[in-house]
């Protein structure tokens, strides 16, 4: 199955004479040529076919998948190529930062993370409140881990850059990459907490066939795993630079100080893809990704064109896929950023009640296949690896069945009626609510309403929940 | 093209008879990568492990 003929084609016909069966052959040729994927298709006998020209525009070399594999190559396609790193407008990245600075989703959401616990299976809840008991350390340790002085002083003339990035790949990190900490996307109320200049992105990957049964319990087990594991691996490394003589500072990954992903990309660890997730070459979305921050003197990367801002463009399966359509086909500005956004609404009820779906992860092609094998596939054929089959796009949601590609499920609407806001919206919207069925509210509603409110403030809560 | 029995039947026995395999994460991968060429009407990869390509050949589509 090809894909749709472009209108830009010319038709010519044919009469052609069998000589032994006297049988005359009518072959219609439909010539086009497509702008988009700069090949010549045609239809033979009522099938299509294609005729690949293959243009390489440049061929990105990637460390292997860990020590242990050899180095990539991703060729990529003329046609794929935009800019390195992130199509962005840098004026208005600053404007919103400076104006409209964002916020965790631990504040700014915190009333449907609260939620969530109300539609976990018995199994999901009892196995989060196992997660977060085990996690809850890690996650303190972080937050004071930029207050711990270096053992020695620095040593002199030796690459503070390359030893890090070697004792994060032998601790297992997948990907690591150097760049600026850009404060622009540090969150509102993590600001003053942010100690150092330059970031140490780390991503490491989940394990490959737990994820490829998403939406499970199975998959979960993985998801938050590599969160606990992660959370370790972090003290081990901040550790080490503070042994080199340097300051070291630990971005949980469960209690985020800033969007991590912009820093990724300028640290060249990948590209935005359509789903909203990092896309890096070995494990796609498949990984859990966090930063050190440092004062060490280390050298930066540079953002790479991996050709996955036009490849997401054809690609679209996650799209196609989401359960809940909380994906989008086209692009739009935000914040200073082309990018596919997510709409929040639609993936947060799926997520929260079957769990944690990630079914845009696991049908990305990159995440299942890898990058490099993916690109190839698109010089050679100008196709998507796996798009349209059933062992890429298949999946099964608890409950409701078996989806092949092109069948999606159904919900009700009221499934997708969650409580917004922060927790002192929420309450308000609940108190509002009140007063709208009964007329008034009582006196100790009223209280009960001021106590919740107190509770809140008094708490100071920076909504940390060690979930996702 | 592979269908639900197909990629049931191929990852059934991965995850029972291959659980234990040194080498089991890669053969996942080996599979879902080798059943996307193969619906790609591609040839499977050289680097495929055989364990993989027998299981293809035994529980994949026929026609």
């Amino acid at each position: 199955m090809g894909t749709p003929l472009p209108k830009n084609g010319f038709c010519l016909t044919s009469v052609l004479s069998g000589n032994t069966m006297r049988l005359y052959l009518y072959i219609i040729y439909f010539i086009t040529y497509s702008n988009k994927t700069r090949n010549w298709n045609f239809i033979l006998k009522g099938r299509q076919h294609r005729v690949i020209t293959k243009q390489i525009s440049h061929t990105v070399r990637r460390p292997g998948r860990t020590l242990n594999h050899e180095e990539v190559e991703i060729p990529v396609s003329s046609v794929l190529t935009t800019v390195p790193g992130v199509v962005k407008r840098d004026k208005d990245v600053s404007f919103y930062s400076s104006n409209y600075p964002i916020e965790t989703q631990n504040i700014e959401k915190a009333a449907d993370r609260e939620w969530v616990w109300t539609v976990y299976t018995g199994e999901m809840y009892e196995y989060r409140k196992h997660h977060d008991a085990v996690n809850k350390p890690l996650v303190e340790a972080a937050f004071i881990s930029g207050n711990i002085e270096p053992i020695t002083v620095p040593e002199q003339n030796i690459d503070i850059t390359e030893q890090i990035r070697q004792k994060a790949r032998e601790l297992g990190f997948g990907e690591v990459g150097f760049t600026n900490f850009d404060k622009r996307y540090v969150y509102k109320s993590k600001k003053s907490w942010v100690k150092f200049p330059n970031a140490i992105c780390l991503a490491l990957e989940q394990d490959y066939w737990q994820t490829q049964t998403i939406p499970s319990m199975e998959a979960e087990f993985a998801h938050f795993g590599t969160y606990e594991q992660e959370g370790a691996l972090a003290i081990e490394l901040s550790e080490f630079i503070r042994e080199k003589g340097y300051r070291a500072q630990i971005h949980s990954p469960n209690d985020n100080s800033a969007a991590y992903i912009p820093m990724f990309v300028e640290a060249g660890l990948g590209q935005l893809g359509a789903n909203g997730q990092l896309l890096s070459p070995h494990f796609g979305s498949r990984s859990r990704l966090m930063i050190i921050s440092t004062d060490a003197d280390v050298n930066f990367d540079e953002p790479i064109d991996y050709g996955i801002h036009s490849f997401c463009e054809s690609c679209q399966v996650c799209v196609d896929r989401c359960p809940g359509r909380a994906l989008v086909k086209e692009k739009v500005w935000w914040r200073g950023v082309e990018k596919h956004k997510l709409m929040y609404d639609r993936c947060r009820p799926v997520m929260a009640t079957y769990e944690g779906c990630g079914v845009c992860m696991l049908v990305c092609p990159i995440q299942r296949y890898g990058m490099a094998p993916v690109m190839q596939h698109f010089v050679d054929t100008g196709d998507i690896l796996g798009k349209g089959t059933d062992n890429l796009e298949g999946y099964e949601i608890r409950g409701k069945g078996y989806y092949p590609s092109g069948q999606l499920p159904t919900f009700d609407r009221q499934f997708f009626d969650i409580p917004h806001g922060t927790k002192d919206e929420h309450l308000f919207e609940q108190f509002k609510n009140k007063i709208a069925e009964q007329g008034k509210v009582s006196e100790s509603q009223a209280v009960e309403f001021a106590v919740n409110i107190e509770e809140l403030i008094s708490n100071d809560q920076t909504g940390f929940d060690s979930g996702v | 093209m592979f269908k639900k029995e197909h990629i049931d039947a191929v990852f059934g026995v991965l995850n029972s008879d291959y659980k234990n395999h040194k080498d089991s994460e890669q053969l996942h991968r080996d599979a879902h990568l080798a059943i996307a060429y193969i619906d790609a009407n591609k040839n499977v990869p050289t680097n495929t492990d055989p364990i993989v390509v027998t299981l293809l050949n035994k529980y994949g589509p026929k026609d």
